[in-house]
């Protein structure tokens, strides 16, 4: 595989009234050529940061990168023919022209062949259902179809390279769901270029990108395949249950248990009670459904309230907490 | 390449300033709406028998001085202006990260604004010839290398402004400065023999002076090349000392923004 992103040590440290503000420490990683490679940190962890320093808009205090084999510092007009880059904000057209004279002008700025112009301008429209707006006033286009249209800038002059930050921040479901195919089929599958996708929101990655990275605090904390991270989790499980029975000697046997970490009664009714049980390793499960048999109890409902999915991942690198309730909220939000 | 990408820069600021029609058309408007008011002040000083100045009719003077105060104007002001829009209205960053040189990309979308001010002077001293203004003397070959050795010497003052328009986001002291000092000191509207002989030490530290007493000789007197020749290599100096000095401004706004993250803040 050839790594067309790399980075080493890479660091940014602001001066801030006198303060020296570290928002990226040492980061190492690399991206390999046609991957869908995944940004991901809350909101502060230095995403952005990072994607300024790669695309040349901000100078490393710390460290190298390099991108389709140039540096960023020393090669920037060659990095800067490499790249597209979509920024969350959808303010970069000038809006009293039309979407065909705004791609006129940034297919002129990246030394695209003026008699290929007309032609690479009707390619990146159609790609993006646009055609029907080439003539229409940008600020006259939906906050969707700016978006699309700001990722066909970002492809005008065919880079092997895309950076997209939160590209789909603003689109409704579907339209999302149409770019992110769109992205993962013709431009990463066909087109074999590579796309760093950049989001805090975790939904936006999971069963898109190839690989993660997770970002905290200015540093990594994790780099790999979904499947991959999850498998440096410990066996930790969190469930959930409803069970018949005496409450308090369920309790007292589960916690007699080795491997299990905490018992905590959610609510009581008639019958039922509710329990979140915290085990040390998922294997601990069958002897607690041994207790609950050994207590004449029964076992009304269960499930896992932790998962198996990127934000369990997150939880677990960025040092958040997990608990049943967490998990639901964060369950139901997607 | 950069031939190119400039020839791509003037239509698309053409294509902007036309697509605000109305800001577009008044502003020829009020040149030639200038043109007369210096025809009428003209003709009240000449009620009370005013003579001739420079060697030409008052008119004649004005329209020069006001032709080049618009060109001053322009020329200064619009690296500033245009970067503070672009910054504005959010497209800096997209035009920074394409494959152009980061100067040309600051510098590049104000070269409309510049061939603009070029227009108005000639729109300005047409009309002001079909009213009155007597350029029959006039050496235009003259006049027109005065014009390009002034134009170096004021896109110095409109590069500080970008630089300040870059740190300092607002509050730019370059357009204080040619709107204040520059237009009351260099003589745009009353030769600078008026003024006080102490003032006048501060007309002659302006580059603006040079230019405007280099045109009016060319465009009132006829002079040639080598009458105006002093006042060419005064402006050749102090373009040889502000344009690097400018420059090195510029260098410096750049590390700074590039180092700050400041670009899209306003």
């Amino acid at each position: 595989m050839t790594e067309i992103i790399k980075a080493t040590n890479l660091s940014k440290t602001y001066q801030s009234r006198g303060k020296a503000v570290t928002a990226v420490s040492h980061i190492n990683f690399s991206v390999n050529q046609g991957e869908l490679f995944g940004l991901f940190g809350p909101n502060g962890a230095g995403k952005s940061t990072i994607v300024r320093m790669l695309t040349t808009l901000l100078a490393p205090t710390g460290g190298t990168a390099t991108v389709n084999g140039f540096d960023v510092v020393r090669q920037e007009m060659q990095v800067r023919a490499s790249i597209g880059l979509v920024t969350a904000d959808e303010r970069s057209f000038y809006g009293r022209l039309t979407a065909r004279q705004n791609l006129q002008f940034y297919a002129a700025m990246q030394n695209v062949p003026r008699g290929q112009i007309p032609q690479r301008i009707g390619e990146v429209l159609a790609l993006f259902g646009l055609s029907h707006k080439a003539d229409a006033a940008t600020q006259s286009l939906s906050t969707g179809q700016k978006q699309r249209l700001n990722i066909a800038r970002a492809l005008i002059h065919n880079p092997p390279i895309l950076f997209l930050d939160e590209p789909t921040k603003s689109m409704d479901v579907q339209t999302s769901d149409f770019v992110k195919a769109l992205i993962r089929d013709e431009l990463v599958n066909q087109q074999g270029k590579t796309v760093v996708f950049i989001s805090h929101e975790l939904y936006e990655m999971e069963n898109f990108c190839d690989r993660v990275i997770i970002l905290a605090n200015g540093t990594v904390q994790a780099v790999g395949t979904p499947a991959e991270l999850g498998a440096l989790l410990p066996r930790r499980a969190l469930f959930r249950l409803v069970v018949e029975g005496n409450p308090a000697a369920l309790a007292q046997g589960w916690q007699a248990l080795d491997g299990v970490e905490s018992v905590t009664e959610i609510s009581r009714g008639a019958t039922q009670t509710t329990f979140d049980i915290a085990l040390a390793d998922e294997r601990v499960w069958f002897a607690v459904l041994a207790v609950i048999e050994g207590g004449n109890g029964r076992l009304e409902s269960y499930h896992r309230a932790d998962d198996e999915s990127l934000r369990r991942i997150v939880a677990h690198f960025s040092g958040g907490e997990l608990t049943a309730e967490n998990a639901e909220d964060a369950e139901k939000k997607r | 390449m950069t031939a190119a990408k400039l020839l791509a820069l003037i239509t698309h600021n053409f294509r902007l300033a036309w697509a605000y029609k109305l800001n577009f058309v008044t502003r020829y408007l009020g040149m030639i709406i200038s043109v007369l008011l210096f025809f009428f002040l003209d003709q009240l000083l000449q009620r009370g028998g005013a003579g001739q100045v420079e060697g030409g009719t008052y008119f004649t003077f004005l329209i020069i001085g006001g032709a080049f105060s618009k060109f001053l104007e322009l020329s200064s002001h619009a690296f500033s202006a245009n970067l503070r829009e672009e910054m504005l209205q959010g497209t800096i960053e997209p035009l920074l990260v394409t494959a152009t040189p980061v100067t040309l990309a600051l510098l590049g979308p104000s070269s409309w604004m510049l061939l603009e001010g070029v227009l108005l002077v000639l729109i300005q001293l047409g009309v002001g010839t079909a009213v009155g203004a007597d350029f029959s003397q006039a050496n235009w070959g003259t006049a027109v290398l005065v014009l390009l050795v002034s134009l170096s010497s004021l896109i110095s003052y409109g590069i500080f402004s970008a630089a300040f328009v870059i740190v300092f986001k607002r509050g730019d002291p370059m357009n204080w400065f040619i709107n204040s000092v520059a237009y009351v000191f260099s003589g745009v509207f009353f030769p600078v023999e008026l003024l006080p002989a102490w003032l006048r030490i501060i007309s002659y530290a302006l580059p603006f002076t040079y230019a405007l007493r280099a045109l009016r000789g060319a465009l009132m007197r006829g002079e040639t090349i080598a009458e105006v020749g002093g006042d060419l290599l005064v402006l050749g100096g102090f373009t040889a000392v502000l344009l690097p000095l400018s420059l090195f401004a510029l260098r410096y706004a750049i590390r700074h923004l590039k180092q700050t993250g400041e670009l899209a803040h306003y």
